[in-house]
């Protein structure tokens, strides 16, 4: 098992990944990508779906994606952003698929959610009301804005990576200023994603 | 600078809803050239567990891969492999290999497929769970018997296979006896010496055995030997346990029913007789059985030709499919019920009791039987209602009950005097079965036969003139003559005390309850409401408890109190869930989903509702109390703003309605006006006013234009009139709708508080403020008295709208500051409200100067607004827009 999980380990990655693709070494290129970020990109599919099976098969999508998409990519990026990108994207298509396939399941997610606030409640001695209510918004937060947390606070990617990150499927490649306009929205509904943190949390 | 810096007082929270651990091992990944990772399975505190395949041996393995990398926990653990290889055991999970990942200790073990200890358990019986958790000792024992300790035995660590065996898994935690520990384990089952963090023996599993054994046992019934084994299993100091696992592991097998190996000597030969003849012949011992008396009994009750009668007599042919639901169902719980009474004769019979107790057991049975034999005449008659037979099977009695000591001593003994004794039998079976007519609606012929019992010379027998009185409230209460069973109700309770009968008395005063509730006597209710809970202590019976403990929840939940409501419905289901009566599960679930919707929990009350719609779809397919569900789903629904899934809940119900009410006509109307109000929510108004005009008439016609039912219906209306721009009608309907309620229930009823916000709401259309500002400070008056309710802050913003309508500005801000105060706090908030009141105080503030502060509300409003995608939004957005200029 080696993930990257240092910025040293990353560069190293980034190097070796770039070199197998310098050879046309797709499937070389494509394990040691996933081996060394699968686990952070699985980590944030899990925190966004919150179901691991379904975490799993959109897991399998984006593995599939970055490897069919590998011989055009054309590294804009660091190949971390580029496959936070793809994995977004395989995310969004599920999530829009499995809501127009079977929205009974969706609608009761939110009551699985509130179900498990309810047993921590009854284990007061474990949780705070604090946690509860974090438990609450989490389930409530839209995934865009859940991915903005993640990937700026947890992962500490930079606003043009994350630009790039919700760069639009399929659109032609974003100039630098292009760019920069996108992070600068970004980092404004970040703010405003405070704000209403802030407010909601009572702070 | 990164923004964690920066957050200030929000980092903790932010880095947690941020916070998205990278899995250890993700699908594909093969650890040690063998073990294919498929996907994860379970994760707890200390690894995270994967089913993979063995690629060599091509089978499915689990594997616990730790979290943490520790060069101790690695070192203890290949001592763990050592100990678990030289263990094999069938009720132990096989560990096939032990190695390291990167640091990290993994255990690659079987993968046993089904469910853990925990989850089996819920649905069996007291007798499936002991002879689980006895072989899963056994697995135990043999671990102590290698020289280890699991420190961690509880339900989620004994997985039961698909094939039934339960095994010991986990052994996470578990060392070799001689090292002393760190506290670890999980605190509900650990001994005492375990959470003092004290060198540990084979006696700390033992006291977790037995605490998990007892948890997993609950509320069932079980031998009083097994409880005596299993507390001085958990006896605090451990030289008061059980010396080692393997004699309380018999006493918990012994059956009590058999007697301990006590052959009489004179019957020595006959036995070793048997023996040469089994010997020679090589079949099984020819014995004779005392107790097989039960089966043929019932079958003369209970024979294919008389079930196919039964059914044939529920369901004609050519009977809708929910109707022959309703008869397979009825037929399957006989079959079910009559088994249970021939066990229940064989469990009296065998049970070696003193010939008093003995009698009264069989007395018991013999009752049952004929309420049996009560319960088939009635559903055999034609032409019965199959809505109300279907509960009848599920009323009958437990035969276990007369198995049980305790419950056979609550009950009054019969009089010692042989010809009264007889009499008072035959009249007893004689109460079931008017209570049998009862329950099947056959109210006449149940009132007729109670007449003939009060005539009989065993009628004066003072615990029997109880019984009778009892039975004739039940039938009153029937008829819904609440007023008739009520004073009955409670002479039942003081001549019930006074001759000793408990059941009776617990039922008298649950029933007491129920009447005053209907009678809208609430307060009257709460005493009887104690009583009750009082009596049901001394109680066993399940059925009884779980009975009135959900009476006690309605009581608690009617007078305000969910949260009381919700812990007494929690108790109800703990009974309901293992017996076989559907209905009175079913019951619960609503009566907790009451409770939920009182405690602000929508969302949970929705799902109770699901289940109960969902236990009677299991067994019917279509029923009439799924349109009654349907209607309470939608209401919730429309609470929680999920508007085409509540105008969906209350078509279904109205489908449900006309095709299974068979000509009800108030059941059809419920569910109409259930539809309009949805309908008007969704903005059908055309169909919403058809809908409720259709219930308004048909509700006319059927109670009266001067009842509780035609004031809903007026209120319903004037709510969609208003939203139609009709507000003059509108207020119109919500007057005559308050005056019909005050009258029907009396004043300060929440009805008419929400009646007269409908009314201020009207008014302020109308631009009538002042009198606006009359009906929303009736609504407070009435809604201040419920604080945690939205009544009071609806009405505060109502009453704010009129007074700024009159230009009273310091006034309304007063009220509207009040009312996103009192929102704040509600667990039955709403985010509409609350983003309406901001809005409208950010227009004072903009009024007044105030443009910062005006803009923050302003904001927050236009953000819940874009959330909810509510139509206001446009409005918030011009009054920034006004703001920004304003500055």
């Amino acid at each position: 098992m080696s993930d990257a999980t240092t910025a040293e380990d990353r560069a190293e990655l980034e190097r070796a990944v770039r070199a197998a693709c310098d050879t046309e070494a797709w499937q070389d290129a494509v394990t040691l990508a996933i081996r060394g970020y699968g686990p952070e990109l699985l980590g944030y599919l899990n925190a966004l779906l919150r179901d691991p099976a379904e975490a799993d098969d959109v897991f399998a999508t984006t593995c599939e994606n970055l490897w069919a998409g590998l011989p055009r990519f054309a590294w804009q990026s660091t190949f971390r952003t580029w496959a936070y990108t793809v994995t977004r994207n395989a995310c969004v298509s599920f999530v829009r698929g499995s809501r127009k396939r079977r929205s009974v399941p969706l609608s009761s997610a939110p009551i699985a959610a509130l179900a498990a606030g309810l047993r921590t409640q009854t284990a007061t001695f474990l949780r705070s009301e604090t946690k509860d209510k974090l438990a609450e918004i989490r389930a409530a937060l839209d995934p865009d804005d859940q991915t903005l947390l993640i990937l700026r606070i947890d992962r500490q990617l930079a606003w043009r990576e994350i630009a790039h990150v919700f760069e639009p499927e399929s659109a032609t490649p974003a100039t630098p200023t292009m760019l920069d306009g996108r992070a600068a929205a970004l980092r404004k509904r970040f703010e405003r994603l405070k704000a209403d943190l802030r407010e909601r949390l009572g702070r | 600078m990164h923004e964690t810096d920066d957050l200030g007082s929000l980092a903790g929270d932010l880095r947690a809803l941020a916070s998205a651990p990278a899995e250890l091992l993700v699908r594909g990944t093969v650890v040690d050239e063998q073990y294919a990772i498929e996907r994860v399975i379970g994760s707890g505190a200390m690894g995270v567990v994967y089913l993979a395949t063995d690629l060599r041996l091509e089978r499915n393995v689990a594997i616990k891969l730790a979290r943490e990398r520790s060069p101790i926990a690695l070192a203890r653990a290949s001592r763990e492999a050592v100990s678990l290889a030289r263990l094999s055991h069938p009720n132990v999970v096989v560990v096939h290999q032990v190695g390291a990942l990167d640091g990290r200790v993994y255990v690659a073990m079987e993968y046993v497929a089904g469910a853990t200890a925990r989850a089996w358990c819920e649905t069996r019986s007291a007798r499936e769970i002991l002879t689980l958790y006895a072989a899963v000792g056994d697995g135990l024992a043999a671990a102590h018997a290698a020289g280890l300790v699991h420190r961690d035995f509880k339900p989620d660590n004994v997985l039961v296979g698909d094939d039934g065996r339960g095994r010991v898994a986990d052994f996470g935690l578990a060392t070799s006896e001689s090292v002393t520990p760190d506290v670890a384990g999980t605190p509900a089952y650990m001994a005492p010496e375990q959470l003092r963090g004290e060198e540990l023996d084979a006696r700390a599993d033992q006291f977790a055995f037995c605490a998990a054994l007892l948890e997993a046992l609950g509320p069932r019934r079980f031998s009083r030997h097994v409880e005596i084994a299993l507390r001085r299993g958990m006896a605090p100091t451990r030289e008061a346990r059980w010396p080692a696992l393997p004699p309380l592991l018999a006493e918990l097998r012994r059956d009590p029913t058999r007697p301990r190996k006590v052959v009489a000597l004179g019957a020595a030969p006959v036995l070793a007789a048997v023996a040469v003849f089994t010997a020679t012949r090589g079949g099984p011992p020819p014995t004779v059985d005392r107790c097989a008396g039960g089966p043929p009994r019932m079958a003369a009750q209970w024979s294919r030709a008389e079930a196919d009668k039964v059914h044939a007599a529920i369901a004609p042919a050519g009977s809708p499919a929910w109707v022959t639901a309703v008869a397979d169902a009825a037929v399957l719980a006989t079959d079910g019920w009559t088994a249970r009474w021939s066990a229940g004769y064989r469990d009296v019979c065998e049970a070696g009791w003193t010939s008093a107790l003995h009698d009264r057991g069989m007395e018991c049975l013999a009752r049952d039987e004929h309420t049996l034999r009560a319960t088939l005449e009635s559903l055999a008659e034609p032409g019965g209602d199959p809505a109300k037979l279907d509960g009848l099977v599920g009323r009958l009695p437990r035969p276990e009950a007369c198995a049980d000591p305790l419950y056979l001593a609550a009950e009054v003994p019969p009089p010692t005097e042989p010809v009264l004794a007889r009499r008072v039998a035959e009249t007893q079976d004689e109460l079931a079965r008017a209570m049998v007519l009862a329950a099947a609606c056959k109210l006449e012929r149940a009132d007729e036969l109670l007449r003939t019992i009060e005539a009989r010379p065993a009628g004066e027998y003072a615990p029997l003139v109880a019984q009778i009185q009892f039975h004739r409230a039940w039938i009153s209460r029937w008829r819904d003559d609440n007023e008739h069973a009520l004073p009955l109700l409670e002479d039942t309770y003081y001549k019930a005390r006074t001759v000793g009968d408990r059941t009776l008395a617990a039922d008298a005063a649950a029933e007491a309850t129920l009447a005053l509730i209907d009678l809208s006597r609430d307060a009257d209710a709460e005493p009887w409401g104690r009583l009750a809970e009082v009596e049901i202590a001394t109680l066993t019976d399940p059925q009884t408890r779980s009975r009135i403990l959900r009476a006690l929840s309605v009581l608690a939940t009617t007078r305000g109190d969910p949260a009381r409501g919700l812990d007494l419905a929690d108790r109800a289901l703990e009974f309901n869930r293992p017996l076989a009566d559907l209905h009175g599960l079913e019951a619960t679930l609503q009566e907790r989903a009451q409770a939920y919707d009182g405690l602000g929990k929508s969302e949970l009350a929705l799902a109770d509702l699901d289940e109960a719609a969902a236990v009677l779809t299991r067994a019917y397919g279509e029923h009439p109390e799924i349109a009654l569900i349907e209607d309470q789903r939608s209401l919730l629904l429309l609470k929680l703003g999920r508007i085409p899934a509540a105008v969906a809940a209350a078509r279904h119900g109205l489908a449900v309605a006309e095709v299974t009410s068979g000509g009800d006509a108030a059941m059809v109307n419920h569910a109409v006006g259930g539809l309009g109000v949805a309908l008007s929510h969704a903005r059908e108004y055309p169909e919403a006013l058809a809908m409720i005009d259709r219930s308004l008439a048909m509700t006319s016609k059927l109670e009266g234009a001067h009842s509780y039912n035609v004031a809903s219906d007026l209120n319903n209306r004037c709510d969609l009139l208003a939203r139609m721009d009709r507000e003059a009608e509108a207020a119109d309907n919500c007057t005559e709708a308050i005056a019909i309620w005050t009258d029907v229930t009396g004043k300060d009823r929440a009805e008419i508080a929400s009646a007269e916000l409908n009314l201020a709401q009207a008014r302020i259309d109308l631009r009538q403020f002042p009198a606006a500002i009359i009906a929303s400070e009736r609504a407070l008056a009435i809604a201040g008295k419920q604080p945690d309710g939205p009544g009071a802050p609806l009405a505060l913003i109502a009453r704010a709208t009129a007074r700024l309508g009159l230009g009273k500005r310091s006034e309304g801000r007063g009220d509207l500051e009040k009312a996103i105060a009192l929102l704040d706090a509600s667990p039955a908030s709403n985010p509409a409200w609350v983003a309406g009141a901001r809005l409208q105080l950010a227009n004072v503030e903009l009024h007044e100067g105030h443009v910062v502060a005006g803009r923050t509300l302003a904001t927050a409003a236009r953000d819940a607004f874009e959330a909810i995608g509510d139509e206001r939004l446009d409005a918030a957005q011009k009054l920034i827009a006004q703001l920004e200029a304003t500055r």
